[in-house]
This record gives C-alpha cells, sequence and structure tokens, in this order.
C-alpha cells in the first residue's frame, strides 16, 4: 500500500517537475560517464576505449539508459497517456459537430442522473438530523385494504395500554397534530401545533436552544408551549424575552417555556413543514377516548422497524379483544421516520430514477455507436498506425483515453446541468416540500457523477476500441478506409441500436401509461363543479363560537356582504373542503350500545351549499332555509352512503339515524356520489357521506385535530375575486377571525393531481429524449451504410439496378433493427409494467393502447429516421464517387 | 530496451540496498563496490544499475539528494528509508532460508 502510496507521489512529482527530473538524470548519468572514461585515460587508454569502457560501466549509451530508468519508472506510459489524450483532443476538435453531439447528449443525461440521485439522496438516503435517525419510527393503523398507507391515529386506549410494555423500544411518545388559532394584530393567524406526550423530546434527542422541552409533568398544572425557531422569529423577533411569556391558543393563555432550535423539525402525514409549537398532551386532549396519537418510538440498537411492528401488533391484538371482536380490521403500520416523510414521493423518485438510468445508458450507447461510426471513417488511420508498429494495445490505449476523454468532459458538462438542475428543481417544487436535508451536489452526488461518467467511458470508449483494434491493417489499408463494414463492428452497432430502441419503447411505454392514468384522473366526473368556484377558509375561535347561533349570526352578515357584490352568484358555508371527504364519524342506526360500529364522513353545510358545487340529489330534496335550529332535525346522505346503510338510496328517505352523539335526524334526501382525494395516493375516492345543517348542528362534527371552528365559505363568481377585498371584509367582521387560506377550487384539483402530472412530465422528458436519441442513432446507421457502400451502389445504379432495391439495400437492416427493437421493447415493458400499478389510474398495467401506441410512434420514427438518409441513393453520381478514389 | 530476468535484477536489488545499508553512496561508488564485493562477477548486471537505483526510489525504498564527494564533486547520493532497511531484512532472511536449504541438498554429507 505504501509502495504504491510513494509510486504515485512520484508520479506526480516527476510529472509536474517533469524537466528537473531529466536534467538531474542526465547530470547524474553524465557524471558517471565522465568519472569513468577520465580515470581510464588518466590510466593511459586511448579515447575510444575510454569511452567504450565508460559507457560499459554505466550499463549503454546514455540515450538508452535514461529511456531504461523512464521505463523502470513507469513515465513511459504517463508520456504514452498525455500523447494519447493530445492526440485525442485533435481528433474530438477535427470532429467538432460530432463532439457537441456527443457532449451535450452525456452531459444531460450523466446532469439528470446526478440530480435524480441528489434528490434521492436527500429525500431517502441522508440521515435525518437527530440521533441515531435510522432508530426512529412512526406507528399509526392502517386499514385491512390499504395496509401500507397510515389511516388512523392510534386510540389512547391502546396506546396508553401499551406503554411499558414494549421491550423493543427504548422509548415512546404519543403525538397528534392540532392547529391553533392564536391571538394577533391586527388579525388572528393560525398556527401548526403538535401535542406531544413527555417523552416526545427525549425521544428525538434534541435539546432545546433556549429554555427547556417539554416532560411528563407539564401534562397538569399551567399550560406551557414550546415554539419552533420559525415562530419565535415571526411572532418574538428572535427576543430572548419571549422565554416566559404568553401566547393565546385557541383562547387559553400558555406560557413559553423553550424555543427549539433552526432545522428542529417533526413531520406528520400531510404536515409537510413541520410545525410551529409544542404543547403537552393533558387529559382533556384525549376528547374523552375517542381521539387519538401517532406513535413515535426509538428502537433499541439492532431492533428493526418489522420487529418493532410484530411487537406493537401482538399487543394490538391483546387490547382490542377486550373491546371489540373486529380487532383485525385496522393493523398498526410501523415506518422509520425517514421513509414515512418520504411517503409521498417514492414512487415518483423511482419512477424519476428508472427513466434516468434508461436514459444515461441511451445516451452512452448513442454515442458509442456514433463513435463507431467515426471510428470507421479512421479505419484506415488505424491500419497505417498499426502497419508501421503501433501495437494492439497501444492502439487500444489511444481509444479508451479518447473515450475517456469524451466522458471526462461530459462529465464536466454533467456536473454543470447537475447545479443547474437542482436549483430549477428547487424553484418548480414539484413535490411541494423540501426534503428534510437539502439536495446538494456534495462529495456523494460527486461520486455517482464519476461512476456515471465511468459507465459511460467503458460504453463509449472500449466497444469501438475493442473492435477497431481487430482491425486488419491491408484490407483497410486496400479499401480505403471505406471498406465494407467488418462482421464486428456491425455487429456491436446492431445490438447497440437494437437496446436502444427497445428501452426507448419502454420508457415511451411507461410515459404513455401515466399520460392515460393522468388524463383519467383529470376527466373523472367528480360529483361537483369546480370552475369559479372560491373557497375562503376560515377559522373560528371555538369559545366565541361554539353556539352555532353565533356562528351563523356571523356567517349571515358575511353572506349578504358577500351576494352583494356583482360577480358573486352564489355563497354557502361548510366545514370541510370540496376536495375533502369531511371529518370521520361513528353513524348509529338504532339504541343497541353492542351493534357494529358504523362509520361516515360528515359535514356540517349551508342550505345553498348543493347548488354552489352544481351537486345533483339522487332522490329526495337539498336543504332549504325551512331547515333550522327549531325545526325537525334531518341529514342528507350520499349514494355510497345510503347503499351501505340501508341498501337502496330510496330506502333511506325518511329513515332515522345519528351522527355521533348528535340527535335523531330523519334523511330526507341523498346526493349523487362525489369524489374526494386521498392525500397520498393516486387515485379518488368515493366515501360514505352525511351532511347536516349548520342551522341544526349540535356538536355533531367536530375535527381532533383542529382546535377553533373550521368555516369555509364557498362562492361561484364569474370574474375572479381580489383576495385583499376578501380579507378585508373578514377583518371587518372579526378580528378574532382568523383567514387560514383563500384557494380555488380548480387549483386545489391541481395539486390533487400534481403528483401524477410531475411524473408523467419528467418521464415524457425522459422518452422525448431516448426517442431523439434512437432516431439519431438509425439516422447514423443508414447514412454510414450509404457513405460506405457509395461506389457499390452507384455501379449497381448504373447497371439498372431498380430503386426500390437499392432503397431496400441501404434500409434493410435498419428495419431488422427497428422491428427487432421495437419487438424487445414490448416484451420488456410487458415484464416491467405491474410494477407501475401503484401510479395508474383507471387503466390496466397492459393497456392496449399504450402498448401499440409505443410500438407504432417507435416504427414510424424508425422509418422516417431510415428514410431521410436513403434518399441519398437516388441522387448518387458514379463518374464522381469513382473519381475520388 | 533490454531488461534483466526477474532473479537477476531482485538479486541486484538486494545487492544495493546491502551496500547502502552501510552508508550513502552514488552511483559510481555504488558501481565500483558491487564490482569488488562480488569479485567482478556481477558486472554484467551493472547495466540495470541506474534503472535500478530510480525503481528502487520510485518506491520509497531510498532517498535521494545532492552532495558534495570525497573527490569534491557534486554527486546524487542514494539513502536508504526505513522501508529499505525493512526490505533488506526481509530479503535477507529469504535469501539465508533458502541458502540453507540449498546447502543441506547439496552436501548432506556435512550433517
Amino acid at each position: 500500500m505504501s509502495k504504491w502510496l510513494h509510486r504515485v507521489r512520484s508520479w506526480i512529482v516527476h510529472t509536474v517537475w517533469r524537466r528537473r527530473f531529466e536534467r538531474e538524470l542526465n547530470d547524474e548519468l553524465e557524471r558517471h560517464f565522465e568519472q569513468v572514461r577520465t580515470a581510464h585515460v588518466d590510466a593511459g587508454s586511448d579515447s575510444t576505449t575510454a569511452t567504450r569502457e565508460a559507457e560499459r560501466s554505466l550499463g549503454g549509451p546514455l540515450v538508452r539508459v535514461k529511456e531504461e530508468v523512464r521505463d523502470h519508472v513507469g513515465l513511459t506510459y504517463l508520456d504514452d497517456l498525455r500523447r494519447d489524450i493530445v492526440h485525442g483532443m485533435r481528433v474530438l476538435a477535427r470532429n467538432a459537430g460530432f463532439t457537441a453531439v456527443a457532449l451535450t447528449t452525456l452531459g444531460l443525461a450523466i446532469g439528470f442522473g446526478v440530480a435524480t440521485f441528489a434528490a434521492i439522496d436527500a429525500w431517502l438516503l441522508k440521515p435525518l438530523a437527530f440521533p441515531a435517525p435510522d432508530q426512529l419510527v412512526v406507528g399509526l393503523y392502517a386499514t385491512q385494504e390499504r395496509p401500507a398507507e397510515p389511516a388512523m391515529f392510534v386510540l389512547h386506549r391502546d396506546f396508553d395500554g401499551w406503554r411499558g410494555r414494549t421491550p423493543s423500544f427504548s422509548a415512546m411518545a404519543g403525538m397528534f397534530p392540532r392547529e391553533y388559532l392564536v391571538d394577533g394584530r391586527p388579525q388572528a393567524q393560525t398556527a401548526d401545533g403538535l401535542i406531544v406526550t413527555g417523552e416526545f423530546f427525549s425521544v428525538l434527542g434534541v435539546p432545546p436552544l433556549l429554555g427547556r422541552t417539554l416532560t411528563a409533568s407539564d401534562a397538569t398544572g399551567a399550560p406551557v408551549v414550546v415554539i419552533s425557531d420559525g415562530l419565535w422569529d415571526r411572532r418574538f423577533a428572535r427576543s430572548p424575552s419571549a422565554l416566559g411569556s404568553t401566547l393565546s391558543l385557541n383562547g387559553v393563555s400558555h406560557e413559553v417555556v423553550g424555543i427549539m432550535p433552526r432545522g428542529f423539525e417533526v413531520r406528520l402525514l400531510d404536515h409537510v413543514r413541520g410545525f410551529d409549537l409544542w404543547t403537552p398532551l393533558r387529559e382533556t386532549d384525549k376528547a374523552g377516548g375517542k381521539g387519538g396519537v401517532a406513535i413515535l418510538g426509538r428502537l433499541r440498537a439492532a431492533v428493526s422497524a418489522e420487529q418493532g411492528q410484530r411487537e406493537l401488533a401482538a399487543l394490538h391484538q391483546e387490547t382490542e379483544a377486550s373491546f371489540t371482536p373486529n380487532a383485525a380490521r385496522f393493523p398498526i403500520l410501523l415506518n422509520s421516520l425517514q421513509a414515512d416523510y418520504a411517503r409521498l414521493i417514492r414512487p415518483t423518485l423511482l419512477t424519476c430514477a428508472a427513466g434516468v438510468v434508461a436514459l444515461l445508458l441511451i445516451a452512452a450507447t448513442t454515442v458509442g455507436t456514433l463513435l463507431i461510426g467515426l471510428g470507421m471513417g479512421r479505419t484506415q488511420e488505424v491500419a497505417v498506425r498499426a502497419a508501421i508498429g503501433g501495437g494492439r494495445g497501444r492502439l487500444l490505449r489511444q481509444f479508451l483515453a479518447e473515450g475517456l476523454l469524451l466522458s471526462g468532459l461530459a462529465g464536466i458538462c454533467g456536473l454543470l446541468v447537475t447545479q443547474a438542475a437542482i436549483a430549477a428543481l428547487e424553484a418548480w417544487n414539484p413535490f411541494e416540500m423540501a426534503p428534510a436535508t437539502p439536495m446538494r451536489l456534495d462529495l456523494r452526488a460527486g461520486a455517482v457523477a464519476l461512476a456515471a461518467t465511468a459507465v459511460t467511458s467503458v460504453v463509449c470508449g472500449l466497444v469501438p476500441a475493442l473492435r477497431l483494434a481487430a482491425t486488419e491493417p491491408i484490407g483497410a489499408i486496400r479499401a480505403g478506409g471505406r471498406a465494407a463494414s467488418r462482421p464486428g463492428a456491425r455487429r456491436a452497432q446492431t445490438a447497440l441500436l437494437v437496446f436502444q430502441v427497445a428501452t426507448s419503447v419502454v420508457v415511451l411505454v411507461a410515459t404513455l401509461l401515466l399520460g392515460r392514468s393522468f388524463q383519467r384522473l383529470q376527466s373523472a366526473p367528480l360529483g361537483f363543479t369546480v370552475d369559479g368556484v372560491t373557497t375562503v377558509s376560515l377559522a373560528l375561535p371555538a369559545q366565541e363560537y361554539d353556539e352555532a347561533g353565533r356562528r351563523l349570526a356571523f356567517y349571515g352578515a358575511l353572506e349578504a356582504q358577500l351576494l352583494g357584490m356583482p360577480a358573486v352568484q352564489h355563497v354557502s358555508a361548510s366545514t370541510a373542503l370540496p376536495l375533502s371527504a369531511g371529518s370521520p364519524a361513528a353513524i348509529h342506526l338504532n339504541d343497541d350500545p353492542l351493534a357494529a360500529i358504523l362509520t361516515a364522513r360528515a359535514q356540517e353545510v349551508t342550505a345553498g351549499l348543493f347548488e354552489t358545487l352544481e351537486m345533483t340529489m339522487a332522490a329526495g330534496r337539498g336543504f332549504t332555509h325551512e331547515d333550522t335550529a327549531t325545526s325537525r332535525p334531518v341529514v342528507v346522505l350520499n349514494e355510497r352512503a345510503a347503499a351501505q346503510f340501508f341498501e337502496t338510496v330510496h330506502a333511506a328517505l325518511g329513515q332515522r339515524l345519528r351522527v355521533g352523539d348528535d340527535v335523531w335526524r330523519e334523511v330526507v334526501g341523498v346526493t349523487r356520489n362525489t369524489q374526494a382525494g386521498t392525500y397520498n395516493s393516486m387515485a379518488w375516492v368515493t366515501d360514505a357521506k352525511v351532511y347536516v345543517p349548520l342551522e341544526q348542528s349540535a356538536g355533531a362534527v367536530r375535527s381532533p385535530t383542529v382546535g377553533y371552528r373550521p368555516l369555509h365559505i364557498h362562492l361561484r363568481a364569474d370574474t375572479s375575486l381580489s383576495h385583499e377585498y376578501l380579507r378585508e371584509l373578514i377583518a371587518s367582521a372579526s378580528p378574532a377571525v382568523a383567514v387560514t387560506a383563500i384557494t380555488q377550487v380548480s387549483d386545489e384539483l391541481r395539486r390533487a393531481t400534481k403528483q401524477p402530472a410531475v411524473r408523467m412530465m419528467m418521464l415524457g422528458a425522459f422518452g422525448a429524449m431516448s426517442l431523439f436519441l434512437a432516431t439519431l442513432g438509425i439516422y447514423g446507421l443508414v447514412a454510414q451504410g450509404v457513405t460506405q457502400q457509395a461506389r457499390e451502389l452507384g455501379i449497381r445504379q448504373a447497371l439498372g439496378a431498380s430503386s426500390q432495391r437499392m432503397l431496400w439495400r441501404v434500409t434493410g437492416h435498419a428495419a431488422a433493427v427497428g422491428t427487432g427493437g421495437v419487438f424487445i421493447g414490448v416484451a420488456v415493458a410487458l415484464w416491467l409494467a405491474a410494477s407501475l400499478q401503484p401510479v395508474l389510474y383507471g387503466i390496466e398495467a397492459r393497456d392496449f393502447a399504450s402498448f401499440s401506441t409505443a410500438a407504432a410512434l417507435l416504427m414510424a420514427v424508425s422509418a422516417v429516421a431510415a428514410l431521410v438518409p436513403a434518399r441519398r441513393v437516388f441522387h448518387l453520381n458514379l463518374a464522381e464517387i469513382l473519381r475520388r478514389d | 530496451m533490454s531488461r534483466p530476468n526477474d532473479l537477476v535484477q531482485g538479486t541486484l536489488e538486494v545487492l544495493v540496498l546491502r551496500i547502502l545499508a552501510h552508508e550513502p553512496a552514488h552511483g559510481l561508488s555504488i558501481a565500483q563496490r558491487l564490482a569488488h564485493q562480488s569479485q567482478h562477477a556481477l558486472q554484467v548486471s551493472q547495466g540495470s544499475l541506474y534503472p535500478a537505483l530510480h525503481k528502487l526510489e520510485h518506491e520509497g525504498l531510498l532517498t535521494s539528494e545532492w552532495r558534495q564527494s570525497d573527490q569534491g564533486k557534486r554527486a546524487k547520493f542514494y539513502t536508504l528509508t526505513r522501508a529499505g532497511h525493512r526490505r533488506l531484512a526481509a530479503e535477507t532472511a529469504t535469501w539465508e532460508r533458502l541458502s540453507n536449504a540449498i546447502s543441506a541438498i547439496l552436501k548432506p554429507e556435512v550433517n
């Protein structure tokens, strides 16, 4: 090892101070020579004898000894390498067009590849900023239908029952999010809060920046809060006096006891930007046992998440058995914290990674193919070099040096592309959330760039080198450099092109599958209109607006003002956004406490909601202004709920049910089903839904994760409304009410389908590039064939060969390549398509339209790419060709 | 570019290390001592002396510097490094084992 270190150091020294090395070597040897010669002359020898003796002593003539020394130290190889690189530069400079195409192709491919890696690294690989982050896990309930997706919080009673009985965990905390309404001037604001048990901060192992974190003793006593660096900045302008001051959260005064450092971020479910503040979980937060928590655990060293999950599942079986017989309905799901963060975008990242690897291979093979073409033009040069004694190995080295040079330059271009791609990705932010560790062009990404460069250089340097080094000198010289291609080179080129066409087919099929899924997703009927609907989301202080009458009064005043705006046609309000399903609620059909629990998504709505969103009734009626606090309590279901609870839509009318602990209500209408987005998968879901009039609300609908009264006001208008004006309107109505968002529902729809769109666009870009590269390759193949066979073709033409035969002669090979590639590509795509299933919607993985379109497109493009250069056979001028020889 | 075979080359390197183990020396004096110590039997392989010296230096077994020689002329002196000493010891041990074994085979009657 140290021997090699010495060698490398010595090479570097000798290369950098090469002149000094030569001078000293010369001095040393000449002194030896002179001394011996002088000694012999002094002893009486004649000059010739003395010189001969001196040379004998030195071991040979001075020049040869020097050469031998250089050889022994390995400088000969270094000299050769330098010559190869200089020669390679000349070759690349001479073929500027080729070099530009090759560098662009490889540079883009390497750049996209490294940028994709940087994204994957930041999301999936780089450890989170906690001590021993791989031991951190998040636990939630899933459903039996989708056991890999978190669906529900773990009930408090379960969590409390498991604590202290989990040897796989060194510590375990519970947490659930709650949005807080924070007092402020001039207008109240909302903040993302996380309610945590006392172990939360010790599980994570991060000390506070100022003050203290929360402990178990905070569950009782005066309310306290720990705030984030961001909230400290926004609210207290980083003043240390923030410690000890109070924040009014949902109307309750909390003392600030700690401030967490910048970068302290725990995400949970759809809270992808972390939280603003943390409050201790108190008995009153348990919502009478109906609420639940996400488990944040720290596993003991060498315990896997699967082991932890098995342990909790066993406890779950045991505790559930004492409550209900159907414990298995909600299997516990334990994920590493990092995997949980990336759950939403993992499919996108992996799709991109597959696309970019295919692109890199295609780019390298294209350049390799073009290099073979370039090399064929140089067959004569190579042959002459071989004939005058340039050894095979020497030639091989030279081609490798050229491939290396090309890929090295492409690697540098690639790093620039990476830098730009990362900046663009951050600006575009297709995932609408940043990774917990930022994307960076660091050493790890650099190593990947180096590896990608090595792969490309092997592919595009070694293949032509091996082919050309096997050139037979005499034949090539005689053939004047446009030798009928040798079978070896021909085979290599054919194999590369078939591979390229096949890969293009695979990428295109994937793009089309995603594209058609996206189109299905977008054109799926939602059951309501999104056009021209603006939603103003409000947070009402819970104490002040707990009474339905006060909320109604607040809304009534606003409604009148909003309807006064000329552009506004419909105004209504609800407690859920149009694209969200609503709060989960238990449904009771009778008074039997042992009856199976039915659930549905519930929301409170005003009379005009169905009209505003253009929802249609399947049976019965919607709400009217006759449905008041004093009239008979009523409820409207959707078709799914009606079918689930009462078998048919019409059977549901006139039936009675209770929503949660609410009063008995009569079913007066059934709406058509509407779709809702799921926060983490590519699909619309149709839940069972119940609608309760806001006027008759008695606390039936309440979300445990929101500490205030949410109210979404929906406006349908001809023109877009000024957000500024809407905010002013709310502020003048009440400074204690916060505007949490003003959104166009159509924007919400776009956001819900953004992931599939991003995946489709990225794969589409890869697909387009690979198609372009395959076209380039086939074009090059045919063009090269025409050039090489020009003389033969010219003679055939002169002898009266038909145009068709001539055309077939030059395009036959390309046709075979295209057809073969398409067949292989379709076969591989059929084999791979099943793995795309999770990101498809509304179509089969083996969708006939996608496969046939991709195949037809590739065939058509191959035909054009082959026919354009092939047309040259019609303009061959035999006299000119022969003159050139 | 004639290269001596490995045996001769290896032997020459060990001899050079052996000579330099006593004190630093320049090329000519190493050549003279080589000739003297081996009773001129090894003069043939002197041709590879300088390549060998540079290779040993390249591998970190020797270092070199320009100094005044005894005759008052500037010459490049080679010195054994610690790695060189280690190599010499290892080679010597190997050689002794080998020569003992050969002796035992060639002169069995001694025992």
